[in-house]
């Protein structure tokens, strides 16, 4: 039986949002499973939310540069988000710190490693600021762990993608099963 | 399916009327038996697809730690396939099953844009999740048989563009001038002859468009005019963007003349409103003359939008703006004489208004009925 126009737009409205995600998927597989990993430290952010209780909120901590003052070079636009870029290169302790607050037109030329994100007000955001855990650990997990790192990838065009936590060198997942059982005797 | 008890009688009484032949009544009756359907019917379908779709996602969220991500990605990529291929062919011939899943597919690709987006702990500004569900979504929602599809998709469309505006941190001004231009295009667009395709779209374009300028403009919120953004470029974009609304009205010739009247009334008094309430705003802002010219604007334009209802076959629709109008008036009588009905005597004349107007529009009703029938007799879209 040959497929009718209507026939073909519903295959067409059905396949459209499997492809999608689909293709969105394979993406960020890719994305994550090609580009080298890193390590970057963590600190803690004000985790009230409502669906706090299911995942971490956090800021990378990329060191002692100034991302979002007003007196960066160039100044970061926080009123608007501005897209800003950061230079990235391993410090002492091997996980990464900002080197250079750059353009993010030029950035490629600027630094061999870069991050990119934008300002909201003194933070620097990736929107990768999150990590989602199971809700049993929400007790211990309520709020980031100290030493807490990173793993992370960066794609070529600046974008982060958080793999795992560590805490202390430890997943944190693990870390949570240790909490919750010390709690619970 | 079998018809219900108020069309069976329907059906019998047009008969004996002698109205229809009792050929066209068992042709009624086997076209309705084959394609109608109970909005009862449809809701429970659709609540027990949406309770086993949410039933998959709650047992992935529970097991969240022990299922491999890859594992989650092949059960909810699996379980998309096994419904799309059941809306392709497995249910062709039901037209009310092929739309529950088509609203289910919605709902779920927006779970999926939620698991992928977990697994890879990915966050981002909510309007690009939603913008992203949106362009996915778009053929499911074109392809849906009922409004709901449409109902669902423009308003999380308008969403996401509005979150993304107010990220850009735009001028409250700037906002408005934004708000008003796509409050036309919806308007304008929904005014335009019903494309086939697009006519859910259209209808849903069109409700949004007139509950905005009905609760914007046409009611007359008097505290506006100290807003800093009721500019007098806000006004002036404001009643040309009502203006090309109202033109798009013309090239609709599959309207009545009684609606295009009726509801060019309704936008002619919102523009007036919009004009009034910020002329006023220097010189008597709150007083008794502009809440009384406001209301009257209101009363017009809502007897405006009554009438175009009412020539569109909306008789319900008609009786509640009828009603609505009796409440401003109402209501202005209580705000203008406030101290007055605070008393017993306030209360007893609100309450005696209230009886007399049911009593009149009890009595009046059907007369008034027969004479807009009269009046705006005309060709039904």
């Amino acid at each position: 039986m040959v497929p009718t126009l209507k026939t073909k737009a519903q295959t067409l409205a059905v396949a459209l949002p499997l492809l999608a995600l689909l293709v969105w998927t394979f993406s960020i597989a890719m994305r994550q499973g090609l580009a080298p990993a890193s390590r970057i430290k963590l600190v803690a952010y004000d985790p009230t939310d409502l669906l706090s209780g299911h995942y971490l909120r956090f800021r990378y901590d990329f060191g002692s540069l100034n991302i979002c003052s007003e007196n960066a070079n160039p100044p970061a636009d926080r009123a608007k988000n501005q897209e800003t870029c950061i230079c990235v290169d391993e410090g002492a302790d091997t996980t990464l710190e900002a080197t250079l607050v750059t353009d993010c037109e030029s950035v490629a030329v600027s630094c061999q490693q870069f991050v990119k994100g934008h300002c909201q007000y003194s933070s620097f955001l990736t929107d990768s600021e999150r990590y989602y855990f199971p809700e049993e650990y929400a007790s211990v997990l309520a709020v980031l762990p100290p030493k807490s790192e990173a793993e992370v990838a960066i794609g070529t065009d600046g974008s982060l993608a958080i793999k795992k936590i560590f805490v202390d060198s430890r997943p944190l997942l693990d870390f949570a099963k240790d909490e919750l059982k010390r709690k619970k005797p | 399916m079998a018809l219900d008890r108020k069309t069976e009688k329907k059906l019998k009484n047009w008969e004996q009327a002698s109205l229809i032949t009792s050929e066209q009544s068992l042709a009624i009756r086997q076209h309705e038996e084959k394609y109608g359907h109970s909005s009862l019917l449809f809701g429970i379908g659709w609540l027990a697809a949406a309770c086993i779709v949410l039933g998959i996602v709650a047992l992935i969220a529970s097991n969240w730690e022990y299922i491999p991500a890859a594992l989650k990605l092949v059960l909810y990529f699996g379980i998309f396939g096994l419904l799309g291929f059941t809306l392709l062919k497995g249910v062709r011939d039901r037209p009310i099953v092929q739309e529950i899943l088509r609203l289910v597919l919605m709902g779920y690709t927006l779970a999926g844009i939620g698991l992928i987006a977990q697994i890879y702990h990915l966050h981002g500004a909510p309007w690009r999740g939603i913008a992203f569900w949106c362009l996915c979504t778009i053929g499911l929602a074109i392809s849906c048989g009922s409004a709901w599809g449409a109902l669902l998709w423009l308003p999380s469309a308008i969403g996401a563009l509005t979150l993304y505006l107010s990220g850009l941190s735009l001028s409250e001004e700037t906002g408005s001038l934004i708000a008003i231009a796509i409050t036309a295009g919806l308007g304008t667009s929904g005014s335009l002859r019903r494309h086939l395709i697009w006519r859910h779209f259209q209808n849903v374009a069109f409700v949004l468009a007139t509950l905005t300028v009905f609760f914007y403009t046409i009611i007359g919120r008097y505290n506006v005019a100290s807003q800093s953004w009721f500019t007098a470029s806000v006004t002036a974009f404001a009643v040309i963007a009502l203006g090309i609304w109202a033109a798009a009205l013309v090239f609709n010739k599959s309207l009545n003349r009684g609606t295009r009247f009726g509801f060019w009334v309704f936008l002619g008094f919102a523009a007036l409103q919009i004009v009034y309430l910020h002329t006023a705003q220097s010189t008597d802002y709150g007083s008794i003359v502009t809440k009384i010219v406001s209301v009257l604007f209101f009363v017009l334009g809502t007897l405006g939008l009554a009438v175009a209802a009412f020539s569109f076959g909306k008789r319900r629709l008609f009786e509640g703006l009828c009603f609505l109008i009796f409440f401003r008036l109402l209501g202005i009588y209580a705000e203008l004489l406030v101290s007055m009905s605070a008393t017993g005597f306030g209360l007893i004349s609100i309450g005696v208004f209230m009886l007399a107007g049911l009593y009149a529009w009890h009595k009046l009703k059907a007369s008034l009925f027969k004479t807009l029938e009269v009046q705006l007799s005309g060709t039904h879209s």
